[in-house]
């Protein structure tokens, strides 16, 4: 083959790598602040979306310090994907830094998934400056199944936004996964029926959505704000009340400290079930599904153990 | 549905305290004997306020009979964005449909025996007790006129000071408070829920500044009972209202008179001053709400002064006095100001440059809408280049405090002025 | 007040225990000049705790355990060589030092950890409340053992030798402190066993020349201050902790004015001229800030208002006065129905069969709708006083200046009496 053969081979294949290129890029990079939305997005997005999640699996996501790499991360992303009310509250100076306009709360590729959430707990002294509500509510709304059909709206919304010629795959993928998720709820609702209305104890308080889709009477928290202690007399309050009211198992999750928990079981006869808040908490609640699966079936558990 | 809401919600406890914690002194503030027919009290609380919908369906806290007394108390809303919505479609809709404020909380629905639909409902306000304080809000990129230019929230927190009849914004600039429900109406003739926030033919969300004490409301009854809300209460607004709030505030007491009239025929709102009679439209394109003002005005002028009503039409520019009243409510509204007085051959001016006693802009274009855009920015603007104030608080003092007016509606250029007093200025008194 | 009881008797032993072995170790800390070795000590065995887990060995268990165990020895040779670092150097550095790069070396490890190792933190986060059985059975023997060789070496002087039988002495007086320090900060929390470590020492110190006498002051003193925290915990409701941590603090300032009384022969007249003094100066300073800026925080006077309400009549005008109560009722009442509002939607979590997301909204709204008129109302009641306080700023200059003047022109026929009585009073005595 004549040098000039040559060439031009190396062009064509060239030129077809070139071809192919958009197709290795196609897959849409979103950047996600916690595990949990990370694998709603993956669920609605499939092989079209390439998901990172700025908090790792086990950290705490509300305190979470940003690494010099979230901002490479956060450079490269076409959508981020927040929480939104006061957890990831350290995503805003990230975004500021980044500059992306895009990417800021207004922009095409910012997905605030609390948006059209039936909130709990809203508290909100009202706005401050800056707009930002405080108080603006119980933010742990993934917690309820029933929410991931918002929180992927939201999500489905802004992938169709930034990729119209793949909007028949996510909203048909969405259809699908909401249609899965219906029937898990159902099953899970069937598990944890004769929970409700039976009163027991958190130590954070993460579960008023799932206390709402299940029916849970949780009758209080450990913790009177988030990484107090609780003092003498509302621990002897407590333990009157487990007591009187007979609360038979406590609840926590991976992060919250045993010793407390611990504590209160032992001295009212209670038994501790350790649920995941999040994806990637505990080992078995690899992701959206397994994460109820892996807390019914703890709750199932310690209430059967609790039964005399 | 809303039904069983209102069961599980009330409870008579509660009530009763709510009752019996209504203060004294709004009590005492008003002679109960020289108020017209039955003095009724309606507190504010869980049960007696509607969040967000008028419901002709809705079951009403308070029964009265025409020609009685109502002392009314009101709350703030929240300025939240609870929205409600599901699927993509709908939270697609939601985003683009701007859907104005969050739902307000109103107080009732009032049921006025022998309304009947068809007949009117003379809603003589008064007295207005404030609570004394008033807040104004910019939510960030999300409602008002121009939530993309102000992506940045604020609030302010206003004393309003109700001897002096002023509250003040900074140091040196003093708003005159002028009290009036910002939402004041009663339920449709169609079945169902309905936002709150867009007016029509049974009132509402009107935000007329003009509706304040002494002023009298005639609204179409279309549902039996008539049922009466109120809500929004403003301590001061300008027309227009662009950043979505004016200065918002509750109410200890909105004393209003509740007379049933039979016999006359009325299509839309009326407000009655002691000086005017207002007429007013209603659309989501600023155009066609002029159209409809106009077509209101021409005919509350031909029965006015027994003329046709294309005689009408050509007396109108001359004598009615045209004012944007709001453009932030999905509907916007126009309301004209008619004189009683016949002899008044001529309207406030319509200044095209800054003048003695105003700050002026003008914006011109064949689109009213634009029109109304282009002269309350430039008057923002203004603000900040003349006065010194931040984007933000030109934006709120524009909102509480500019007057929008009508100008030239019916050429290629259409022409709004946006006026705002200098007196707002005080030397400084510290 | 049994629940009280059965609540406060196991921590209050456990206090004892614990104050029983750190003031023993807080005497030695003092003379040494390592105050924060605990500290050091503590963190070094978390980052061991951590290492551990990236091993696999869950905290709390046998191998975690190990692996502490053998960082804080670590830490403990270090420590030990301390006393040979060049002259000039303080220890105290070096021990701060070591303490944060522990620190940081525990924070770079949990970033990297797989999943789950931000509970290694309850490693530094004990709370004396919560102290089981258990972990005293397992620890009282343990410290008595140190403590009785603790004992033996003060009394030996084996610490004094020099060096390589002195080296050795310190090697083991830090491998031992790592031991208690790792257990006991497990059980009360890093802050807690620094005061028990520290305070009554230096009571002890303050108060005694003997080390037998420094140990029962101390074992005395720390004894009652845990008593008193333990009872204002449970009594004022706040976490009990930090009470025990501020109760010790006060007993601590008690004794160092006892102690300063003391020496300056009990004179209760110089210590009230002083004390009057303090005060002329403090209300002159608020004056003076009142009468440049009496809209901001004046925390003398809002101090006294909040303690006694009645001082407002004293200066608002009868039409502020009614506003004040008025916009004080409001809050009130608008408090009640968020309260009420919260336990509606608490109740209605479970309660009812449905969902009713409507319902649940109108909450929402109202709560905040609620809060935002109580945040007004909260803003009428600092706005009608801070309008009445500006009315009195003028009048209160002119008192003030009035005051200046007449003090001018009748000077004080010791001027300087403060000077030159404050040196006298701070001096420190020469007993050591």
């Amino acid at each position: 083959m004549s040098q000039n053969g040559r060439l031009a081979v190396r062009f064509l294949c060239l030129g077809f790598l070139l071809l192919l290129a958009p197709w290795a890029q196609a897959a849409l990079s979103v950047v996600t602040t916690t595990t949990d939305l990370k694998s709603l997005v993956e669920a609605v997005g499939g092989n079209r979306v390439s998901v990172v999640s700025l908090a790792p699996a086990g950290s705490d996501a509300e305190d979470y310090a940003p690494r010099p790499q979230d901002l490479d991360r956060l450079r490269d992303a076409r959508i981020i994907v927040r929480v939104g009310l006061d957890y990831d509250l350290w995503l805003d100076r990230m975004l500021r830094q980044t500059g992306n306009p895009a990417l800021m709360r207004g922009g095409a590729g910012h997905v605030d998934s609390s948006y059209a959430i039936v909130l709990l707990e809203v508290k909100g002294a009202g706005l401050s400056d800056g707009g930002h509500s405080h108080g603006a509510g119980n933010p742990h709304y993934w917690l309820d199944p029933a929410n991931a059909e918002i929180i992927t709206g939201n999500i489905a919304e802004a992938l169709v936004r930034l990729d119209p010629a793949n909007a028949k795959h996510y909203e048909q993928r969405r259809i699908d996964f909401l249609t899965r998720l219906e029937q898990r709820i159902r099953l899970w609702q069937t598990q944890l029926a004769p929970l409700a209305g039976k009163p027991l104890l958190t130590y954070h308080n993460n579960w008023p959505y799932f206390a709402r889709r299940f029916r849970l009477n949780f009758v209080g928290t450990i913790e009177p704000r988030s990484g107090v202690a609780p003092s003498p007399a509302a621990l002897s309050v407590l333990i009157r009340r487990m007591r009187d009211e007979q609360v038979s198992f406590i609840v926590r999750h991976p992060q919250d400290p045993a010793r407390d928990v611990d504590f209160l079981a032992r001295k009212a006869g209670a038994r501790v079930a350790i649920l995941a808040a999040s994806v990637g908490d505990l080992p078995q609640a690899k992701d959206y599904f397994s994460l109820f699966d892996t807390n019914v079936a703890a709750l199932t558990a310690a209430y059967s153990e609790s039964k005399p | 549905m809303s039904h069983t809401i209102l069961k599980a919600l009330v409870t008579s406890a509660a009530l009763a305290t709510a009752f019996a914690s209504l203060p004294a002194t709004a009590q005492s503030l008003t002679v109960a004997t020289r108020l017209p027919g039955k003095v009724h009290l309606l507190p504010a609380t869980l049960e007696t306020t509607q969040w967000g919908w008028f419901d002709n369906a809705q079951p009403p806290v308070l029964t009265i009979d025409s020609g009685d007394t109502v002392i009314m108390e009101t709350m703030m809303h929240a300025h939240n964005q609870i929205v409600p919505g599901k699927t993509i479609e709908e939270l697609k809709k939601l985003r683009t449909d701007n859907p104005g404020r969050g739902p307000h909380t109103l107080t009732g629905p009032i049921f006025v025996n022998d309304a009947e639909p068809g007949d009117v409902l003379k809603i003589k306000i008064n007295r207005i007790v404030p609570r004394a304080y008033g807040t104004n809000f910019n939510i960030p990129g999300m409602f008002g006129q121009f939530p993309k230019e102000f992506q940045d929230g604020q609030v302010k927190y206003l004393y309003l000071d109700m001897q002096r009849k002023i509250a003040e914004f900074l140091p040196g600039i003093e708003i005159p408070l002028q009290p009036f429900p910002g939402t004041i109406g009663v339920a449709r003739a169609e079945p169902g829920r309905y936002s709150s926030v867009p007016p029509g033919e049974f009132a509402g969300n009107m935000d007329i500044r003009e509706l304040t004490e002494g002023a009298t409301l005639y609204v179409p009854v279309w549902a039996k009972g008539g049922l009466l809300w109120s809500g929004d209460s403003h301590a001061a607004q300008g027309n227009g209202e662009v950043n979505l709030t004016a200065i918002e505030t509750a109410y200890k007491e909105l004393n209003v008179t509740v007379e049933v009239l039979k016999g006359i025929k009325l299509d839309m709102p009326r407000i009655e001053t002691p000086t005017h009679w207002v007429t007013m439209g209603f659309d989501k394109d600023l155009n066609l709400a002029w159209d409809g003002a106009k077509a209101q005005t021409v005919k509350y002028l031909a029965e006015q002064r027994k003329i046709s009503a294309d005689e009408a039409a050509k007396l109108m520019p001359k004598v009615s006095d045209c004012r944007v009243s709001q453009v932030v409510n999905i509907k916007k509204g126009i309301h004209c100001m008619n004189p009683k007085d016949l002899k008044v051959k001529s309207i406030p001016e319509r200044p095209i440059a800054e003048t003695k006693d105003y700050l002026v802009t003008v914006g011109k274009d064949a689109d009213a809408n634009k029109a109304m855009d282009n002269a309350s920015m430039a008057l923002i603007e203004l603000l900040q280049q003349k006065k010194g104030l931040t984007r933000l608080d030109s934006y709120a003092l524009a909102s509480m405090a500019m007057d929008c007016r009508v100008g030239e509606m019916t050429g290629e250029q259409k022409s709004i002025h946006c006026l705002l007093p200098k007196s707002l200025w005080v030397t400084a008194k510290k | 007040m049994k629940e009280a009881i059965e609540l406060l008797s196991l921590p209050f032993f456990a206090s004892l225990i614990l104050i029983g072995i750190h003031c023993q170790f807080g005497l030695q800390v003092l003379k040494r000049n390592v105050v924060f070795v605990d500290l050091a000590l503590a963190q070094s065995a978390a980052l061991g705790a951590t290492v551990g887990f990236m091993q696999g060995h869950l905290p709390l268990t046998i191998g975690a355990y190990a692996w502490s165990l053998g960082f804080a020895w670590g830490a403990a040779l270090i420590l030990s060589l301390i006393r040979h670092a060049p002259k000039g150097i303080p220890p105290e550095a070096l021990v701060g030092v070591l303490y944060v790069a522990t620190t940081a070396a525990s924070l770079l490890l949990i970033e990297k950890a797989p999943q789950g190792a931000e509970h290694l933190k309850q490693i530094l986060t004990g709370s004396v409340l919560t102290v089981s059985p258990d972990e005293l059975v397992h620890v009282v023997p343990l410290y008595c053992t140190i403590g009785f060789l603790l004992w033996l070496a003060a009394r030996r002087g084996w610490f004094a030798q020099a060096g390589m039988a002195g080296w050795l002495a310190d090697l083991g007086f830090y491998a031992a402190f790592g031991i208690v320090v790792t257990s006991s900060v497990a059980m009360a929390g890093v802050l807690l066993v620094f005061s028990f470590l520290i305070i009554p020492a230096l009571v002890g110190l303050l108060w005694a020349n003997t080390v037998g006498r420094q140990l029962t002051i101390g074992w005395g003193v720390g004894g009652l201050a845990a008593a008193a925290g333990l009872v204002a915990s449970y009594l004022l409701d706040t976490s009990t902790g930090a009470t025990m941590v501020s109760s010790f603090a006060l007993f601590l300032g008690a004794a160092l004015g006892g102690r300063m009384l003391a020496d300056n022969g009990w004179e209760m007249r110089r210590v009230g001229k002083l004390l009057g003094n303090l005060v002329a100066i403090v209300m002159l300073v608020s004056a003076g800030w009142f009468i440049a800026k009496p809209r901001a925080d004046q925390p003398l006077l809002d101090a006294l208002e909040a303690s006694w309400p009645a001082l407002r009549q004293a200066y608002f005008s009868p039409q502020e006065m009614e506003i004040h109560a008025d916009a004080e009722n409001y809050v009130k009442r608008y408090a009640a129905e968020v309260v009420r509002l919260t336990a509606l939607e608490a109740s209605s979590l479970w309660e009812t069969s449905s969902v009713d997301d409507e319902k649940i909204r109108k909450i929402s709204s109202f709560q905040q709708s609620y809060n935002e008129m109580i945040k007004g109302e909260r803003f009428v009641m600092q706005e009608t006083r801070s309008r009445a306080r500006e009315r009195l700023r003028w009048p209160l200059a002119w008192v003030l200046l009035c005051a200046c003047l007449a003090l001018l022109s009748f000077p004080s026929k010791r001027p300087g009496w403060l000077a030159a009585r404050l040196p006298q009073l701070m001096k420190p005595t020469d007993r050591v």
